[in-house]
C-alpha cells in the first residue's frame, strides 16, 4: 500500500488535469453560461458570510409591518414582522443552499461506494444494491420527504439526511452503469492480465475515467437538493419559524401578497434563477463532456 | 409469449415488494414519530392516566411493533384504515372528497404533460440548433429547475391578482364547469414544473432515433416526414413512456405544494395538515395510497413498454450473442 | 420513368467545421454500368456517398456543382427539395442491414411505404396493403395499383410471407435483400450500395453482390458500389474511384486501375490483397510477389516439432454464452516460440477462445495448460481503447513494468499450479494483492528506467512519446504502446486478438513487421486471432480454422492455403480471393 502512496503523484495529476479540464476553460464558455457562473459566485458568497452582505437581517420592526418595495432603507420592502425582505433573501442563502451541497454530496458517496462494488463485482452484490435502488427509485421522492421530514420532526439535518437516503439510487444507477461500461474497455481487461490489484484498477483505473461523469452529476443533484428542501421548508418542514430561508419566505410571503409582492416572489426568483444557473452549467459540462 | 408472461410477472413481483417495502417505511416513520399517539387521540382534552391506558388498549397501541404493523395491513388489506384522530370518521370517507379533487387536478395535469412535453420536445428535436430548439430548451431549463409552489406563486400572482384572469384560491362552489376553471392555474403551474423532463426525454429519444441508420433510409427513400416523425415517436416510446411514469411520481409530489399556493382542498394540502397535526392513520393512508398509484403507474408503464417492442425477446438474445462474440 | 440516370459532381467538397472531410471530388455517371468508390475508413467514402443524396450528418457543409438528369442542383439544398431526388432519382442501399430498417414495423409496411411515397400507391390503398399485411395475406395494394407487394419481394429473391415478418425475425441477408426492395420500390434510376456487404457472412456477400447485379442489368440502372475491398472492386465493378483522406487518388476503368495502378496508394491496397491471392496459389494475379516484397515472404512449412516445448495445450474447451455456444470442444497447441493463427469470421468463437486463454473467460470444460513463466499478455483491436485515456505512455509503461511478475527477467520458476489447470485465475471477486516487488528494488530505479527504455525499443517508440496520453497518439502508435505494455512481464506468448484489423494497411505491415521481429528477437511465441487471411498468411506458422465454434481445421499455413482440406476453409479461401477465383460475369 505505500508503494500506491508513492505513485499517488502520478495519479492525482491525471485527476487533476480532468477535474481542471471541467473548471478551467473560460473562455470557451457561452456568455449565458459565464452569467450563471458569476450569480453562482455571488450566491456562494452570501452563503459564505451572509453577516457580511446582511448584518442584522433577522432584525424585526412590528411597528412598521409589511411595507411594499421601494420604502426608505428597504429596496424591497418588508415582511409582516417588519424585517427587510432583501437582508432576508440574503442571509437565507445559507440555509437554501447548505443544505443541498451535502444532500448532493452524501448521495454521490453512497453512490460511488454502493454503485462502484455493483458494478465491479457483479452477482449477488449488484442483484440486491440494484433491486435496493430499483425499490427506492419507484417511490415518491418528495412524498416520502414530507411524510418523514413531517412525522420525525427532527428540523434541517433529519431532512438532508432523507433526502439523502432518496436522491442516492439515481447516483447508484449512475456510477454503476459507469463503471460497467469501464469495466469490459480493453484497457481495464489489459490491467486485469496484468495481474494489478483490484483497489488499483478502480482507483487509477477506472475512477479517473468516470471523474467527470460524477462531477456533473453532483452539480445536478444540488439543483434538484435546492428544489426538494425549498419545497420541504415551504411546508414549514425543516427549518423554524422565523428562520431565514427561501422556501420559508416565499411561504411567510403568500400571505401578504397584497402588501409586499416582492417578499415571496424575490423569494421564488431567488429559488429559481439559482437552480436554472446550477442547472445551466451542470448541462453546459456535461454536453462538453459528451463532446470532448 | 412464455418470455412475456414471466417478465410481467416478475414485474408484478416487484411491484408487491416495493409495495411491502413501501409500507412498512410508512409505518415505521409514523412509529417511531415522537410524541404519543394517545395523546394525540384525545386531542387537547384534560385526561386520566386511566383513560389515557384505556385508549391504548382500544387502539392496540402498547402491541409490540409488529403486531401492530400485522394489524394494520390486514386492516388495510380488508379497507379498514382506521378513523382520523382529527376528524374522527373514518379514514376513507373523510378523505373521499379530497382525493376527488387532487385526481382531478393530476388527471388533468399530467394529459397537458403529456401533450405538450411530447409535443414540444418533437418539434425541439426536429429544429435541433435552431431558434424554437433553443427557446424551447430555455423554457424547459427553467421548468426543470422551478419548484411548482414558486411557479404557483408566479400564475397567481400574475394572472389571478394581476390580470384577474383566473379565480385567486379554492375549489369554487359552482358545478364541475366552475370547479374545471379553478383548476386551470394550479394545474398549468403543476404542467410547467413538470412536463420539462418529458421535454427533454422526448427530445434526447428522438434525437437518438433520428440518428440511426433507419431514420436515414427512411430519409433517402423520401417517405414523408409526418410518417418519419411517427415512426420515430413509436421507436422512442419506451424512454418517453417511462419518464412519463416518472412525472406522474413528480405531479403527486408537485400536487401537496401547488395546493397549498391554491388553498385547494385536496390531499396535498390535507397531508400536510395531517403531518402537522400528527392525524397518523390520514398520513398513512394518504401516503400509502399515492405510493401506492405512483408504484402501481410505474410498473404499467414497464409491462406497456416490454409489450409495445415485438422485439424485446429477440433484443436480449442479440445482446447475448454481441456479449458471445465480443 | 426508367433508363440510366445521369450524374455528374464537379469539386465536391465536404466540410465539419474546420475540417475539409472531402477535398473536391469530380465524379459523372451517365450509364446503367457498376462504379466502385474504394478507399479505407476515414478516406470519406460514406460521406461522398451521402453527399449526392443530401443525407449529411447535421453540421457537414457540402459544395460544388452537382447536376441530377441533367439539371443543376444545389448541394445544400432543403430536406424538401431533396425529396425529388431520393428515392425516385437515387435509391441507397446501407451498410448493416440489422440497423437499416424500422424494428417496430413489418417488413412488407416499410416496403410499400416508399412506394406510397413515390406514389406508385395511393395512400389510402397503402394504407389497406398495411391492413393486408397485418391479416397475414401478404398481399400489395390489390386491383388498379402498379405496385405489387409480392413481386417486389420475387423480385429480391424472398417469399411473400416476409411481408408479414419484423425485420428482427429475418436473417441477415434477408434483411438486405428487404431493405433493396424497399430502395427499389421507389422506382430510383440509379442505386448507391454503401458497404451493403461488409456485415454479412462470405456466403450471403456473394449472394446479395450477385443480386445487386441482376437488378443493374435487369433495370439498366446504374450502381455506385461503395466499398473498402479492392477485391471486390476488381471483380464487380467497370469503373473506379480510389478515395484517400477524402481526396480522388485514382480514377478510371477498373481493368486498368487495378493492373496498372499509377498511385502508390492504389498499389498498396492491391498488394495487401495480393497477399491473399499468392496464399491461394492462384496464378491469375502472378504469383512472383513481383509487386512488394514489402511482406514478409510466406512462412516454410515447419512441422510443429520444429520449435521447442509445448507452451500451452488447450484441450476440449467449451464455452456457453446463454443459448449461443461460443466454443465446442476446442483444443489447440502453441509451443515455444511458435506463431499460430486462429482465422474464422466474426461469431466463429475465436475471440471466446483468446479470452479464455489469457483468463478472461473461464471455460465451462476442458482445461488450459501453460508452462510459461509469467501468463500470456493480449493485445486487443481497437486502438482507441486498448489504453487508458487518463494516463500518459509513461505510466501505463511503468505501472505494467511493476506488475506481478513485471520488469526484468524473473527467478520464480513455472508454477505446477499452471500445468495442472490454469495459473491462477483472474478474479473479480475477490482483491488481488500486487506482489511486491522484493525481488526488484525501487521501480523508479535506473534499472526501471532501463528497462523502460527496452519496451520502447522493442516496441519501436520514440522516446519523446512517453508523457502524452493516447489522445495525441496516431492508431499505430497505441498498438505499439499496447504491445510494449504485453511485453513489460516479458511473456512467453502475447495474444494478438484482431490486433491490426482496425489499422489502415500501411501501418498493419508496419506492426506485423514488428510482431515478427519480436518473434526473431525473443523468441515469442504469438496466437495470432483474426478474420484477415493475409495477416496470418504472412505471420503464422500454423493455423487453425474456427467455424460456428469449432475447429474445422488444423495445420501448417502452406498446407491451408494450398490444400484445404475442409469444404468450410475452401470457401473462406474463395470467398476471399474474388479476382482470382472467379471472373465476374460481364
Amino acid at each position: 500500500m505505500r508503494r500506491l502512496a508513492a505513485q499517488d503523484s502520478v495519479g492525482a495529476a491525471s485527476l487533476r488535469l480532468s477535474a481542471g479540464q471541467a473548471c478551467r476553460p473560460w473562455n470557451g464558455m457561452p456568455v449565458s453560461i459565464r452569467i450563471c457562473t458569476c450569480v453562482l459566485i455571488v450566491i456562494a458568497a452570501f452563503v459564505i458570510a451572509p453577516g457580511l452582505f446582511a448584518p442584522g437581517a433577522l432584525e424585526q420592526d412590528a411597528l412598521l409591518g409589511a411595507v411594499p418595495p421601494g420604502t426608505a432603507g428597504h429596496p424591497l420592502g418588508t415582511d409582516s414582522l417588519g424585517r427587510d425582505v432583501l437582508k432576508l433573501l440574503i442571509a437565507g442563502s445559507r440555509s437554501a443552499m447548505v443544505g443541498p451541497c451535502v444532500i448532493a454530496v452524501g448521495s454521490i458517496v453512497i453512490g460511488i461506494l454502493l454503485g462502484g462494488i455493483a458494478g465491479w463485482y457483479g452477482g449477488a452484490a449488484d442483484w440486491i444494491i440494484s433491486r435496493y435502488a430499483d425499490i427506492t427509485l419507484s417511490m415518491p421522492t418528495l412524498l416520502l420527504a414530507i411524510v418523514a421530514a413531517g412525522i420525525i420532526g427532527g428540523g434541517y439535518w433529519v431532512s438532508v439526511l432523507v433526502m439523502v437516503i432518496l436522491y442516492s439510487p439515481f447516483d447508484i444507477r449512475i456510477v454503476r452503469s459507469a463503471v460497467i461500461a469501464q469495466k469490459g474497455k480493453p484497457y481495464i481487461e489489459s490491467a486485469l492480465i496484468l495481474r494489478l490489484s483490484t483497489l488499483r484498477i478502480l482507483a487509477r483505473h477506472i475512477f479517473p475515467n468516470i471523474a467527470l461523469v460524477i462531477f456533473v452529476n453532483l452539480f445536478l443533484n444540488i439543483a434538484y437538493g435546492l428544489v426538494s428542501m425549498s419545497s420541504l421548508s415551504y411546508l414549514g418542514l425543516g427549518v423554524a419559524p422565523g428562520d431565514a430561508d427561501w422556501g420559508r419566505q416565499l411561504s411567510d410571503g403568500r400571505s401578504i401578497l397584497f402588501d409586499n409582492p416582492a417578499s415571496a416572489l424575490c423569494a421564488g426568483a431567488f429559488i429559481v434563477v439559482t437552480a436554472v444557473c446550477v442547472n445551466a452549467v451542470g448541462n453546459w459540462l456535461t454536453e462538453r463532456n459528451a463532446l470532448g | 409469449m412464455n418470455d412475456s408472461l414471466r417478465y410481467i410477472l416478475r414485474r408484478v413481483a416487484e411491484f408487491v415488494v416495493s409495495m411491502a417495502a413501501l409500507a412498512f417505511v410508512i409505518f415505521s416513520l409514523l412509529y417511531i414519530a415522537p410524541g404519543d399517539p394517545a395523546r394525540s387521540l384525545v386531542g387537547t382534552k384534560h385526561v386520566t392516566p386511566e383513560l389515557l391506558a384505556q385508549i391504548r388498549a382500544k387502539y392496540g397501541l402498547d402491541d409490540p411493533f409488529f403486531v401492530q404493523f400485522g394489524n394494520w395491513i390486514s386492516g388495510a388489506l380488508h379497507g379498514d384504515f382506521g378513523e382520523s384522530i382529527r376528524a374522527g370518521q373514518p379514514v376513507l370517507d373523510y378523505i373521499a372528497p379530497h382525493a376527488a379533487v387532487t385526481f382531478q387536478l393530476v388527471l388533468l395535469s399530467l394529459v397537458l404533460s403529456v401533450v405538450f412535453g411530447v409535443f414540444f420536445g418533437i418539434v425541439s428535436a426536429k429544429g435541433r440548433g435552431k431558434l424554437r430548439d433553443s427557446a424551447i430548451n430555455t423554457v424547459a431549463l427553467v421548468g426543470t429547475s422551478a419548484p411548482s409552489f414558486a411557479v404557483g406563486l408566479f400564475f397567481l400572482y400574475v394572472f389571478a391578482l394581476k390580470c384577474g384572469w383566473f379565480p385567486i384560491y379554492g375549489i369554487g362552489d359552482g358545478g364541475a364547469l366552475d370547479q374545471l376553471w379553478h383548476l386551470a392555474l394550479p394545474a398549468i403551474a403543476l404542467t410547467f414544473a413538470v412536463s420539462a423532463l418529458l421535454v427533454k426525454i422526448t427530445r434526447s429519444a428522438m434525437l437518438l432515433e433520428t440518428e440511426k441508420d433507419y431514420s436515414v433510409f427512411l430519409r433517402a427513400r423520401a417517405i414523408a416526414p409526418l410518417r418519419i416523425t411517427m415512426a420515430q415517436l413509436k421507436n422512442a416510446s419506451a424512454p418517453v413512456l417511462t419518464s412519463t411514469g416518472l412525472v406522474l411520481a413528480n405531479l403527486f409530489g408537485g400536487t401537496v405544494l401547488v395546493e397549498s399556493v391554491f388553498s385547494i382542498p385536496g390531499l396535498g394540502n390535507l397531508l400536510a395538515s395531517s403531518v402537522t397535526f400528527h392525524d397518523v392513520p390520514v398520513v398513512q393512508f394518504i401516503a400509502l395510497m399515492l405510493a401506492f398509484i405512483v408504484c402501481f403507474a410505474s410498473a404499467v408503464v414497464d409491462i406497456a413498454v416490454y409489450l409495445i417492442d415485438p422485439t424485446s425477446r429477440q433484443r436480449r438474445r442479440l445482446y447475448r450473442e454481441v456479449e458471445a462474440t465480443g | 420513368m426508367s433508363g440510366a440516370l445521369s450524374l455528374s459532381v464537379r469539386g465536391l467538397r465536404v466540410r465539419i467545421g474546420a475540417a475539409e472531410i472531402l477535398k473536391g471530388i469530380d465524379f459523372s455517371l451517365d450509364e446503367p454500368i457498376c462504379v466502385g468508390v474504394v478507399g479505407e475508413s476515414g478516406s470519406g467514402k460514406t460521406m461522398f456517398a451521402r453527399s449526392l443524396m443530401g443525407l449529411l450528418p447535421p453540421g457537414a457543409v457540402p459544395s460544388g456543382a452537382y447536376e441530377v438528369g441533367g439539371a443543376p442542383f444545389a448541394l445544400d439544398a432543403k430536406e424538401r427539395d431533396w425529396r425529388r431526388v431520393r428515392g425516385s432519382e437515387i435509391g441507397l442501399v446501407l451498410q448493416d442491414p440489422f440497423t437499416a430498417l424500422d424494428p417496430l414495423t413489418k417488413c412488407g409496411k416499410q416496403i410499400l411505404l416508399g412506394a406510397a411515397a413515390k406514389g406508385a400507391v395511393a395512400a389510402e390503398a397503402a394504407v389497406a396493403a398495411e391492413l393486408a399485411v397485418a391479416s397475414g395475406t401478404a398481399r400489395g395494394a390489390e386491383g388498379n395499383t402498379p405496385f405489387r407487394l409480392d413481386e417486389a419481394l420475387a423480385e429480391v429473391g424472398l417469399p411473400a410471407s416476409v411481408a408479414g415478418r419484423y425485420p428482427f425475425e429475418l436473417s441477415g441477408g434477408q434483411r438486405q435483400r428487404v431493405v433493396i426492395a424497399a430502395s427499389l420500390a421507389t422506382q430510383p434510376r440509379l442505386l448507391i450500395a454503401d458497404e451493403a456487404t461488409t456485415a454479412l457472412d462470405v456466403v450471403t456477400q456473394r449472394e446479395i453482390l450477385d443480386l445487386l447485379e441482376t437488378l443493374r442489368v435487369g433495370r439498366g440502372m446504374p450502381l455506385i458500389l461503395i466499398t473498402h475491398d479492392i477485391g471486390l472492386i476488381r471483380e464487380r465493378t467497370d469503373r473506379v474511384l480510389v478515395l484517400k483522406d477524402g481526396a480522388v487518388v485514382e480514377a478510371g476503368d477498373t481493368r486498368e486501375v487495378t493492373t496498372r495502378p499509377q498511385s502508390e496508394y492504389t498499389k498498396l491496397l492491391l498488394e495487401a490483397d495480393r497477399r491473399i491471392d499468392d496464399a491461394a496459389g492462384s496464378a491469375a494475379m502472378g504469383s512472383d510477389n513481383a509487386a512488394g516484397g514489402r511482406m514478409p515472404p510466406l512462412q516454410d512449412p515447419v512441422g510443429a516439432t520444429a520449435f521447442g516445448r509445448p507452451l500451452l495445450r488447450a484441450e476440449g474447451l467449451s464455452k456457453r454464452f446463454g443459448a449461443i455456444t461460443a466454443l465446442d470442444d476446442v483444443s489447440i497447441e502453441i509451443h515455444a516460440g511458435e506463431c499460430v493463427g486462429v482465422v474464422g469470421e466474426s461469431g466463429s468463437g475465436k475471440t471466446t477462445l483468446a479470452r479464455c486463454i489469457v483468463g478472461l473467460e473461464q471455460p465451462d470444460a476442458g482445461h488450459i495448460a501453460f508452462h510459461g513463466e509469467t501468463p500470456p499478455q493480449i493485445v486487443f483491436q481497437d486502438p482507441y481503447s486498448s489504453l487508458n485515456p487518463a494516463h500518459t505512455v509513461r505510466y501505463a509503461l511503468e505501472e505494467a513494468l511493476r506488475a506481478p511478475g513485471g520488469g526484468l527477467p524473473t527467478a520464480h520458476a513455472p508454477t505446477d499450479d499452471a500445468a495442472a489447470g490454469g495459473w491462477p485465475a483472474l478474479r473479480l471477486s475477490a482483491g488481488q494483492a500486487c506482489r511486491p516487488p522484493s525481488a526488484q528494488g525501487d521501480p523508479a530505479s535506473t534499472e526501471g528506467t532501463a528497462s523502460l527504455r527496452e519496451l520502447l525499443r522493442l516496441a519501436e517508440l520514440p522516446e519523446e512519446l512517453l508523457d502524452r496520453r493516447p489522445a495525441k497518439l496516431s492508431g499505430g502508435q497505441r498498438q505499439r504502446v499496447a504491445i510494449a505494455r504485453a511485453l513489460a512481464t516479458d511473456p512467453d506468448l502475447i495474444v494478438c486478438d484482431e490486433s491490426v484489423s482496425a489499422l489502415d494497411v500501411f501501418t498493419q505491415n508496419q506492426i506485423l513487421a514488428t510482431i515478427a521481429r519480436l518473434r526473431r528477437e525473443r523468441g515469442l511465441a504469438v496466437l495470432f486471432i483474426t478474420h484477415d487471411l493475409s495477416v496470418v498468411r504472412a505471420l503464422a506458422d500454423r493455423i487453425y480454422v474456427m467455424h460456428d465454434a469449432r475447429v474445422v481445421e488444423e495445420g501448417p499455413v502452406r498446407q491451408i492455403f494450398e490444400a484445404p482440406g475442409d469444404p468450410y476453409t475452401k470457401i473462406l479461401l474463395a470467398s476471399m480471393t474474388h479476382g482470382a477465383s472467379q471472373e465476374p460475369e460481364r
